[in-house]
Parts: structure tokens; C-alpha cells; sequence
């Protein structure tokens, strides 16, 4: 188990269920395999497809009310503009993601809680590197990787890619180099 | 902008913040 993870799960109450299937494991060809941390199980599975489908109807909602590509960074830097004319629905779809989130962690306990897992001046020099790079490449996750892609649009696929493969081999270089 | 309007770009912010949460996305100790 990571050290992250321990300290990730001991500071809410789990329902029984979910310490139940926190702690089961199973007994395959001689060997314990713990259902919980395995790299990919049935709950892991849940999680990603009940979010990836919220995130997808999100997205559709958002395009179709404002007939703009939702992408986040794009919506909250645009917030910070003075001349920004549309600031109302900018405002009030990033108090319903801060919310639905919140919401979301009282209502399912294996939804997850963000909390600053770095020191404060590696997090503010990481955010600054993410809100660089989004407007240098005009959309984020969400806009080029949710939307872009969805829509087929080649510069969405290629800021897609060219951005998940720069997070993997930060991953793989980080993991060896300070974990 | 009406109200109604504005009550699903609330709607679609709440869809979009649970699906990060519920798919732990937002989960650092997981991520990273």
C-alpha cells in the first residue's frame, strides 16, 4: 500500500459496505489478492464509468446552453477577464462543479475529496505550469481531451495526446525519483 | 440570461464536479 493511500482512508468513516469491500480479498491459485488495491477491479470500474458518464452529460449540457466548448481552464481564465461579457453562466457552472463535487463526497463515500498532497509552493508552481500550458495550447482536459476529441478535431487529438503522454513520463520519472 | 437557464449551467457544473469526484479523479493519493 502507497502511504498516501492509508492516510487518504483513515481520516473518513467508511460505511460497512464500503469497509467490507475494502478489506476483502480473495484466495486465487494460492495467493491473497486484495480486491481493494488491485490495479483494476469491478469497484475501480464503477467509479470510473458512473464519473465518466457524468462528465460526458455535463460537457453536452454546457455546449448545447452556451454553444461554447466547456473546457475549465478556458471558463474560469475567461472569469478573470474584465471585458468578459458572459461572466454569469462562468460563475455559476464553477460554483456547480466546487458543489457537485462537495455533494457528491457526503452522498458516496468512495468518491474522492480533494486535498493538497504537496507542499504549498510545489502545488502553486504545478497550478501555474497547468494555466500556462492550457492557454498556450487553448484548452485543457476538458476542453481538447472531452470535448475536442469527441467533436474530432485533429488539434484537440494531437493537444490530447501530446499532453497525456508528457503527465505519463512525469509519473514514471517521478515515481523513481522521489517515491 | 433567464434563470432557468442559469439553473442548468448550475446543473451541468454539478454533473461535471461529481463526475470528477466519483470517478476519484480528484483523489491525489490515487493519481499521483
Amino acid at each position: 500500500m502507497r502511504p498516501g493511500y492509508a492516510a487518504t482512508n483513515s481520516i473518513f468513516t467508511l460505511r460497512p459496505r464500503d469497509r467490507a469491500a475494502r478489506e476483502k480479498t480473495w484466495r486465487t491459485f494460492g495467493r491473497t489478492v486484495n480486491l481493494r488495491f488491485s490495479l483494476m477491479n469491478h469497484y475501480t470500474l464503477l467509479n470510473a464509468l458512473i464519473g465518466g458518464i457524468r462528465i460526458g452529460l455535463a460537457s453536452l449540457l454546457a455546449t448545447v446552453l452556451s454553444g461554447k466548448i466547456p473546457g475549465i481552464s478556458g471558463v474560469f481564465g475567461r472569469l478573470l477577464v474584465p471585458a468578459t461579457p458572459d461572466k454569469t453562466w462562468r460563475a455559476v457552472f464553477l460554483l456547480g462543479l466546487i458543489g457537485g463535487a462537495a455533494l457528491s463526497f457526503a452522498l458516496w463515500q468512495s468518491a474522492a475529496l480533494f486535498r493538497g498532497m504537496r507542499p504549498l509552493g510545489v502545488m502553486a508552481i504545478a497550478g501555474l505550469l497547468v494555466g500556462f500550458g492550457t492557454r498556450l495550447g487553448g484548452g485543457c482536459t476538458s476542453g481538447h481531451g472531452v470535448c475536442g476529441v469527441g467533436l474530432g478535431a485533429k488539434d484537440s487529438i494531437a493537444a490530447t495526446l501530446i499532453f497525456m503522454a508528457a503527465a505519463m513520463v512525469t509519473v514514471f520519472i517521478y515515481r523513481r525519483a522521489v517515491l | 440570461m433567464k434563470a432557468g437557464k442559469l439553473i442548468l449551467f448550475l446543473v451541468a457544473g454539478g454533473l461535471f464536479g461529481s463526475g470528477l469526484a466519483v470517478s476519484r479523479m480528484t483523489d491525489p493519493a490515487r493519481v499521483i
